[in-house]
């Protein structure tokens, strides 16, 4: 497994634990910074705000974002992403409990990689972070 | 090729229709009264005729007896020339007993007295003679002295005079006919304008109405008989029409004002409902999440510290949280059925059911089920839709047959009276059916949890699909010998007499692709 680092993007903190958790459980290895609202997402990414001074070009090996957030929500924060050049590649994995169509249309149309729709059961959760998780840091290849 | 017009007094305006019976009738007239008047002048004229040369012949034939006696020829021409001085007197002959003439005269030949002249006597004198021909009046007046026959006079009268009379009269009353036709003419075109002005007022007033649609207008009243009551009734319906008009359109503003605020409450109403079930499929699920999720983590982590009653009560909160999601996952997608645009296609049904069937037997791949599909069902309806709609019943059927020994699970179409009906049958618990009217409401379940699990939602929501659909379902069953779901799209549920043999659930052997024709078969 690749030794990047996981950016979560989610502002429940018991949607953090559990995801943190389910990351455990995945076995993988990465470092997993998080941030609990779409703007903090951004300052982490851009290097901006209290994140001043870290380098945009270090990027997240995944970005596991929340579409629900405050501030910014997880749609426009996967835009600001996309519509930067030096952030554009980044495999970006919609994390949502909703299952309304619209939103899984929207996420891929602004370019999202993967989308997972949380499940209350636990156990399918962790089912589905370990495939995604095995599949954005382990196998796949992304360009530097 | 010359246009046939095929005249017709139906075609005429009314203003000609009513000169042509005045001027009938008045001709008629005229010309009944004119003949009347010519034929009385004629005979009036023949009679005065008649009494004037009879009482002449009289005096004349008096005044010869004593020449006849004394046989005084010259006498005799006197008293037969004293007619010369009637010019229409043609011819006078007096002859004596034995029928010689005595004396004559005939007009144009007074100055010679020949044989030939005496032409104009008849040779055999009728002794009482009066007739008229063409051209003459002949009379003859016997002489008659002391009884004793002495002679006849005879005068031959022309009736030239008589006739340019009569032929001036004619002249003069056609004159006179036509003078009253022209003057009934122009009397009647003026007079019949009392009639046609009302009515030609009356009928522009429709037609101004018929075409512009403008109740305001009204008829002017020309007359106080029958077309005047017309026009003060023609008004009358205006008024009605006027008013009538006004609701119509008051009632449509106001209707189409109240359709408007309906709509734009059904908008704010289904914003509010999206909104909703938004925020529920977020908000509701992250608790239940973190709730099964720490559960989870307490079972993993400290399970070997909790008893076997602790970890009984972790996985009942887990059971039951999964529960409420699955709960919630219902609840939207009933939501979304009803909100989601309709977008009919024309589809594969068979192949449709097909993967579902698949999909199920994925899941429970222990499960042994007989399944009997229609081939080739094409139906026209949202797909998507449709899909949730058989998900839930073929997802029914499969479940509710779980404990059969030989489960059966039959699916197709039937045609009855005109109507297709799509079913979905199975051989399992079925249902009691006089619960069958609460099966497609929300929440109402007829089987215990224990039995058969499940959210009382699904039923609800295909029978908000097919309503979508404009079809109907309808479902019977009877207690532990299997159900039978039928439903129609865009097309009403057969009579229920037509479908009895359906509806008992007693006809297993049902041929779907053929329609059920003799009811009592069962």
């Amino acid at each position: 497994m690749s030794s990047g680092t996981i950016l979560l993007v989610e502002d429940n903190p018991d949607d953090e634990v559990l995801a943190l958790r389910a990351l455990k459980k995945a076995q993988t290895k990465n470092d997993v910074v998080v941030t609990r609202d779409g703007q903090e997402a951004l300052d982490y990414i851009f290097g901006k705000g209290k994140y001043n001074g870290r380098k945009p070009s270090e990027t997240p090996q995944v970005i596991f974002l929340d579409i629900k957030l405050p501030k910014l929500n997880g749609l426009e924060v996967l835009k600001n992403i996309r519509e930067d050049t030096r952030t554009s590649l980044i495999p970006i994995v919609l994390l949502t409990s909703s299952d309304e169509e619209r939103d899984m249309v929207d996420g891929y149309k602004l370019g999202a990689n993967s989308y997972i729709n949380k499940p209350v059961d636990f156990d399918e959760f962790i089912e589905q972070v370990k495939v995604l998780g095995r599949y954005w840091l382990g196998f796949n290849k992304t360009p530097h | 090729m010359l246009t046939k017009y095929k005249f017709s007094i139906k075609y005429l305006p009314i203003k000609k229709k009513l000169s042509l019976i005045i001027m009938t009738s008045a001709l008629l007239a005229v010309i009944l009264l004119s003949s009347v008047f010519t034929v009385y002048e004629y005979v009036a004229l023949r009679n005065s005729i008649i009494k004037e040369f009879s009482t002449t012949s009289k005096i004349i034939s008096n005044r010869s007896h004593a020449a006849l006696l004394f046989n005084d020829a010259a006498t005799l021409q006197e008293n037969v020339d004293s007619l010369k001085i009637h010019d229409d007197v043609e011819a006078t002959c007096l002859y004596n007993e034995a029928n010689d003439i005595l004396a004559f005269f005939s007009k144009g030949l007074m100055s010679k007295q020949n044989d030939n002249s005496k032409a104009s006597c008849p040779t055999h004198p009728s002794r009482n003679l009066n007739h008229f021909d063409d051209q003459y009046y002949q009379v003859s007046q016997a002489i008659i002295v002391d009884n004793e026959p002495m002679g006849i006079l005879y005068i031959k009268v022309s009736l030239q005079s008589l006739h340019n009379h009569l032929y001036n009269y004619v002249i003069a009353t056609a004159v006179f006919s036509l003078i009253i036709i022209l003057a009934v003419f122009i009397f009647s075109s003026y007079l019949q304008n009392f009639i046609t002005t009302p009515l030609l007022l009356l009928k522009n007033t429709a037609r101004q109405v018929t075409k512009n649609k403008d109740y305001t207008l009204r008829a002017s009243k020309e007359s106080h008989d029958e077309i005047g009551d017309m026009v003060d009734t023609f008004n009358e319906m205006l008024s009605t029409l006027q008013e009538q008009n006004k609701t119509i359109i008051d009632d449509a503003e106001s209707l189409e004002l109240k359709v408007g605020e309906r709509t734009k409450e059904l908008a704010i109403a289904n914003q509010e409902l999206e909104a909703f079930s938004y925020s529920v499929s977020h908000d509701l699920r992250s608790p239940l999440r973190a709730i099964d999720g720490f559960s989870k983590a307490l079972l993993e982590d400290y399970g070997h510290e909790l008893d076997h009653t602790a970890h009984d009560y972790l996985k009942r909160v887990r059971k039951a949280s999964q529960k409420m999601g699955e709960l919630i996952s219902s609840l939207l997608q009933l939501s979304r059925v009803t909100r989601k645009e309709l977008k009919d296609t024309h589809f594969d049904l068979s192949s449709m059911i097909m993967s579902i069937v698949h999909q199920l037997q994925e899941q429970d791949p222990e499960r042994i089920i007989d399944i009997q599909i229609q081939p080739e069902m094409y139906i026209m309806g949202d797909e998507q839709l449709i899909e949730v709609a058989l998900d839930n019943l073929i997802g029914n059927a499969w479940k509710y047959s779980k404990y059969e020994k030989f489960p059966k699970i039959e699916i197709g179409y039937f045609v009855e009276n005109g109507h297709t009906v799509y079913f979905v049958k199975d051989n399992g618990a079925g249902f009691d059916n006089k619960y069958a009217k609460n099966l497609f409401t929300a929440f109402q379940r007829l089987h215990s949890p224990e039995q058969f699990e499940g959210t009382g939602i699904g039923l609800a929501t295909v029978f908000r699909i097919i309503q979508r659909h404009h079809g109907e379902i309808w479902a019977n069953s009877i207690l532990d010998e299997g159900a039978t779901f039928c439903f129609t799209l865009y097309d009403n549920r057969p009579q229920d007499d037509e479908s009895k043999s359906f509806l008992t659930g007693k006809n297993p052997d049902i041929k779907p692709n053929k329609p059920v024709t003799d009811s009592k078969n069962n």
